[in-house]
């Protein structure tokens, strides 16, 4: 029909359409625009390349880089140690993003309270994202030490023995929550502006109505921060997927203890940079991009239904 | 550059301040900050100053050739190196140096160099471990210096133990070291060896039970019952952390070659991580992590601390390098440390100090340099002359290789790098120099950790990351070739005067 | 009646208050260990137990780290890159998002998806391709790299504004497009005021995001005099050890005139991020 038309016979295509129709495609166009060479200049040459290396056993310079066809792809399947890193991405994502959504809306919804101190508060929470990454994990070692740390020294105050954290292959991956969920500012910031577009008027009529806290939360305040809540939770699976840096400064991107903490972005990394294995490597990247797409698509089609908003 | 002062008088004011209103603690927090703004942009005014300070400069103004070398080194050796650069500078008026800073992001991975290689705009000089070389040089990132070696007339024997051998392979050299790194001297804690009732001055002889009673109470185990002590459950001293020796794949070298054992085997085609004796050293291992409880709780090594946990007084023997002996030794000055060489095992070792291996770093020229000339002439410098390993020695600190030089000399009678010299001259090993020993470091890190932690048995462990090791080097021998005979880098390194009849 | 609201608001009030204050210190655990640490010996920072407090407070740390570390150029150099990477990703993310939100055409939602996808694909492979682009038009060794893509819409700040444009009533829009007005002065003269605060949000954002890139300055500059404060901050991570002193003291500086302009420009982030006065 018309994407077919259009091509066989644009000019006819166009003719055809409404005069909004046609406005509307140009200003779309218009807008556009940016978007259309950001892409063309910055995106397609290196995606394409990447691409085109997953087929072949390219190393660091592309000295003599045959083709492989599949090989990689398949190779992947059979790669134990790019399974478990799958598993272990999966996990620190599943418990780090509810959890970090989770707390960022109770923070919020907290200090959209009118509590004395506000400021001071949100800026505590978010002073972690304030801080470089390279010296916040430098910080974090010596609170997940369990010799000299801060933290196991801290759970005794509360009579509780604390556990080895990164030393220890159980504790590692919570160890990466607890350090990713710690830096939430910026969500922190997102839900406060979400609950801002909560109509006053509509919690007041609630609470007249005698629904009860909870309702008032679910029935009101959910429906108006759900577009940022999806926000989130896309956003957050896709960098969780891509999960890395925690890593580099927190186990120096060994994967210890016991390859606990070998995520697939450094798995991936570890075979371009060290193995100069580009091919593998790009071949792992589009398998993780086909993972995120699904599940990002998975997410649109589970919750898209029931973002509400307001313009439409 | 006055920040302390700055801060000292933003205190000051806030405690004399009364009970200070909101707004007046918020004046004061701006104005603290626009003084350490300001403060900060009083840098930017110094002539020079940034160049001079940090782990990078610019090349000194008006040469007729400039090179640029990439330092991957963070303070304080990093500086030490654009010391070096600058000594350099001085003895060499026609060329001037620029040091950029290209640190380690994970495990050794310079992602700075190696992008501005593959990317085709390499800097002049840029530093690379041996046993990357293999790899490396065949996958043509690297400029051969046989031709320049040999016209200036340097010989591996110029160089001190195994550091010449091991950069001549197949006769053909690709990096040349210019710092030693002997991993690793033994140092103990004489008051800890005291308190447990333990001679101050002897460490032990032996790793584990060699079967002779006589030489039970020379072994690290004995010493072990004797320095373990829990609290609450805890270990709160122990006598040595065997898989603690800086990373999983560290310490398995370290104590494999202790026990007698081989990375690589005899003709040189083939890493033998589950050669029989590493087994036996990762099963000693495992068994001394089991009795001593709880090893999930203890802390590993730095780069994440600023002092190594040994510094702490808890532990009771350490191997350590040489950067966090220094600092130990600078912060702690009054700590009682003894140092000499590393327990071994027989049969297959035969004397103290046989599981070090030599690591360290060395300059090459990244193939696609502008000015290999003089890229050369700082390497040769730096690598290859008395003045310039001994600058090396006085501004970075590490200990040099080259032998004609005043360095060396200096650290064998310094009190804090003669273990360093003692192991370096008497050290026999290195991690195979192959295109599979970067895989086999992943590998271990991974297999060896497991075994510590009870995951898997050790013959497993070993088994498996030499087996995946060696189908790494395998396909890639099938993609690159296989120009290079290691049988003959191995020859060279078992006679260790390069004299090689055939291989 | 009216005393069992009172009372109610008081119980509200002191939990929520105890909730803030345990999350509080949860999160400020961390920084107040570093801020002391900045203040430590070695010695003491690898105390065992843990020694909170020191009667030995040196300023060694910050006289080093600020001999390390230029930090007024640093400081500069980073907002250099930062201010025009703010400016250009919030006009451009504002404008493709405006056209994505509000525009009904075909190729709407597509393009929605090409965008998101782009930040699908894992950075470690497009790097050296991306360099290599780069130094063919001779961007190396500049900080064009790190500041031109920014002016080509942000997937993550297209998504998020977005989000808030769908939010806006019709009827705002559709009222100046019965009077005429062109898309181009609906998104300036209508969505941009009234997005404000969300853009101050986005360059927020931004201006974290390229305070605390490490790779980008590393990869494409060259020259120490262009480096920035995260690059820097790396000198103090050696191969074997950090100088966790020095590296704290200077964190501690950085952080502080962040901190404060965030204190005072939070309401803007936050409250002024509502577009609750047009809500139907």
């Amino acid at each position: 029909m018309s994407a077919a038309q259009a091509f066989l016979n644009p000019r006819r295509w166009w003719r055809s359409k409404t005069p909004m129709y046609r406005r509307n495609y140009k200003w779309g166009l218009v807008f556009a625009t940016p978007a259309f060479i950001g892409l063309a200049w910055f995106f397609a040459y290196p995606a394409i390349a990447s691409i085109v290396y997953s087929f072949s056993n390219r190393t660091m310079t592309g000295a003599k880089t045959q083709w492989v066809g599949g090989t990689n792809y398949s190779g992947l399947f059979k790669d134990s140690e790019w399974w478990s890193s799958l598993g272990n991405t999966f996990y620190i994502m599943v418990l780090a993003v509810p959890i970090g959504i989770v707390v960022a809306v109770i923070l919020a919804l907290l200090l959209n309270l009118k509590v004395r101190g506000q400021s001071f508060y949100r800026t505590i929470f978010f002073l972690p994202s304030i801080l470089p990454v390279v010296a916040s994990g430098v910080v974090w070692l010596y609170v997940f030490n369990p010799q000299y740390g801060v933290l196991n020294n801290v759970l005794s105050w509360f009579g509780i023995n604390g556990p080895g954290w990164l030393q220890d292959p159980n504790w590692a991956k919570p160890a990466l929550v607890i350090f990713s969920v710690w830096g939430l500012g910026n969500l922190m910031v997102i839900m406060l502006a979400g609950l801002q577009e909560v109509p006053q008027d509509l919690q007041e009529q609630a609470m007249v109505d005698g629904a009860n806290w909870w309702h008032r939360f679910w029935h009101v305040t959910v429906p108006f921060i759900s577009p940022h809540l999806m926000f989130a939770l896309i956003t957050g699976v896709i960098a969780g997927f891509q999960y890395f840096t925690p890593v580099y400064v927190l186990t120096n991107g060994s994967g210890d203890p016991a390859g606990a903490t070998m995520v697939s972005g450094v798995y991936l990394y570890q075979n371009a940079f060290q193995n100069f294995k580009v091919g593998y490597a790009s071949a792992m990247a589009w398998v993780l991009f086909i993972i995120i797409a699904v599940c990002t698509a998975l997410l649109f089609k589970l919750f898209g239904k029931r973002v509400y908003y307001g313009g439409e | 550059m006055t920040s302390p002062h700055t801060f000292r008088q933003v205190d000051d004011r806030g405690g004399g301040g009364g009970a200070p209103s909101r707004r007046r603690a918020l004046g004061l927090m701006g104005g603290a900050a626009a003084a350490a703004f300001l403060s900060g942009c009083a840098v930017v005014s110094v002539p020079n100053g940034v160049s001079t300070v940090g782990l990078s400069k610019g090349a000194a103004p008006g040469r007729k050739k400039n090179i640029e070398v990439y330092n991957n080194q963070g303070a304080p050796t990093g500086m030490g190196v654009v010391e070096m650069a600058k000594a350099f500078e001085a003895s060499h008026p026609d060329i001037g140096v620029k040091v950029t800073y290209s640190p380690i992001v994970t495990q050794d991975v310079q992602p700075k160099l190696l992008t501005a290689i593959a990317g085709g705009q390499p800097p002049d000089v840029g530093m690379v471990g041996q046993e990357y070389v293999p790899m490396w040089s065949r996958l043509g990132m690297m400029e051969e210096l046989t031709p320049m070696v040999h016209a200036a007339g340097i010989k591996e024997t110029d160089y001190a133990g195994i550091a010449g051998p091991r950069a001549w392979i197949d006769n053909r050299v690709w990096a040349l070291q210019w710092e030693g790194d002997p991993n690793f001297p033994l140092f103990w804690n004489k008051d800890l060896f005291e308190k447990a009732g333990l001679d101050p001055d002897t460490p032990p002889t032996f790793v584990t039970d060699t079967g002779n009673a006589a030489d039970k109470q020379k072994t690290v185990d004995y010493y072990a019952g004797k320095l373990l002590k829990h609290t609450g459950g805890l270990i709160s001293q122990i006598a040595i952390v065997p898989w603690d020796v800086y990373g999983f794949a560290n310490s398995m070298y370290t104590w494999g070659f202790s026990f007698g054992g081989k990375f690589l085997s005899a003709d040189g085609t083939k890493l033998t991580p589950e050669h029989p004796l590493n087994i036996k050293a990762l099963q000693w291992m495992t068994a001394y992590a089991k009795a001593a409880g709880g090893v999930a709780k203890l802390a590993t090594t730095p780069p994440g601390l600023t002092l190594h946990p040994f510094a702490g007084g808890h532990i009771g023997m350490a191997p350590l390098v040489g950067a966090n002996f220094q600092a130990i030794r600078t912060a702690q000055p009054k700590m009682r440390i003894g140092g000499g060489l590393l327990p071994y095992q027989p049969p297959g070792a035969s004397a103290a100090g046989q599981g070090a291996w030599l690591g360290g770093w060395s300059f090459f020229i990244p193939k696609g340099a502008r000015d290999p000339e003089a890229a050369w002439e700082f390497i040769r410098w730096t690598t290859a002359t008395n003045a310039g390993a001994t600058a090396e020695y006085k501004k970075v600190g590490y200990i040099p290789v080259y032998s004609n030089s005043d360095g060396l000399r200096a650290a064998r009678t310094d009190p804090n790098m003669a273990p360093y010299w003692k192991t370096l001259m008497s050290l026999k090993n290195q991690r195979p120099l192959t295109p599979g020993t970067s895989l086999l470091a992943n590998s271990m890190e991974k297999y060896v950790s497991s075994a510590v932690f009870g995951q898997m048995s050790a013959e497993d462990a070993l088994h498996t990351a030499g087996k995946e090791a060696n189908d790494f080097w395998q396909a890639f021998n099938k993609q690159v070739g296989t120009q290079l005979t290691q049988a003959k880098a191995m020859a060279l390194l078992r006679h260790g005067n390069g004299q090689v009849n055939s291989a | 009646m009216l005393q069992s609201v009172l009372w109610r608001r008081l119980v509200e009030k002191i939990a929520s208050h105890a909730i803030l204050l345990a999350f509080s210190f949860c999160f400020f655990i961390p920084l107040l260990w570093m801020v002391l640490g900045a203040f430590k010996t070695p010695a003491d920072l690898n105390a065992t137990p843990v020694k909170w407090f020191t009667h030995d407070i040196t300023w060694d740390n910050f006289s080093q780290g600020v001999q390390t570390f230029p930090m007024g150029r640093y400081v500069l150099n980073t907002l250099i890159i930062a201010v025009p990477s703010m400016i250009g990703a919030a006009v451009s993310s504002s404008f493709i998002a405006y056209g994505l939100a509000r525009i009904d055409w075909p190729l709407r939602k597509p393009l929605f998806v090409v965008i998101l996808a782009t930040m699908m694909i894992p950075y470690y492979v497009t790097m050296v391709p991306l360099f290599q682009m780069f130094k063919a038009i001779g961007w190396v060794g500049t900080f064009l790299p790190l500041i031109a893509p920014h002016f080509f819409g942000v997937a993550f700040y297209v998504f998020l504004l977005r989000q808030f444009y769908m939010g806006i009533p019709r009827s705002l829009t559709d009222a100046a497009r019965v009077d005429g007005v062109s898309e181009i002065g609906i998104w300036w003269r209508i969505v941009l005021p009234l997005s404000r605060p969300a853009l101050a949000a986005v360059m927020l954002f931004q201006f974290l995001i390229s305070w605390s890139d490490l790779l980008g300055p590393l990869l494409y500059l060259s020259n120490s005099n262009l480096y920035t404060v995260s690059l820097g901050l790396t000198y103090f991570r050696g191969e074997y050890a950090t100088a966790f002193g020095p590296l704290m003291a200077v964190s501690a500086i950085l952080i502080v005139p962040v901190a404060v302009v965030f204190f005072l420009a939070q309401r803007t982030f936050i409250q002024g991020i509502t577009l609750s006065g047009i809500k139907e």
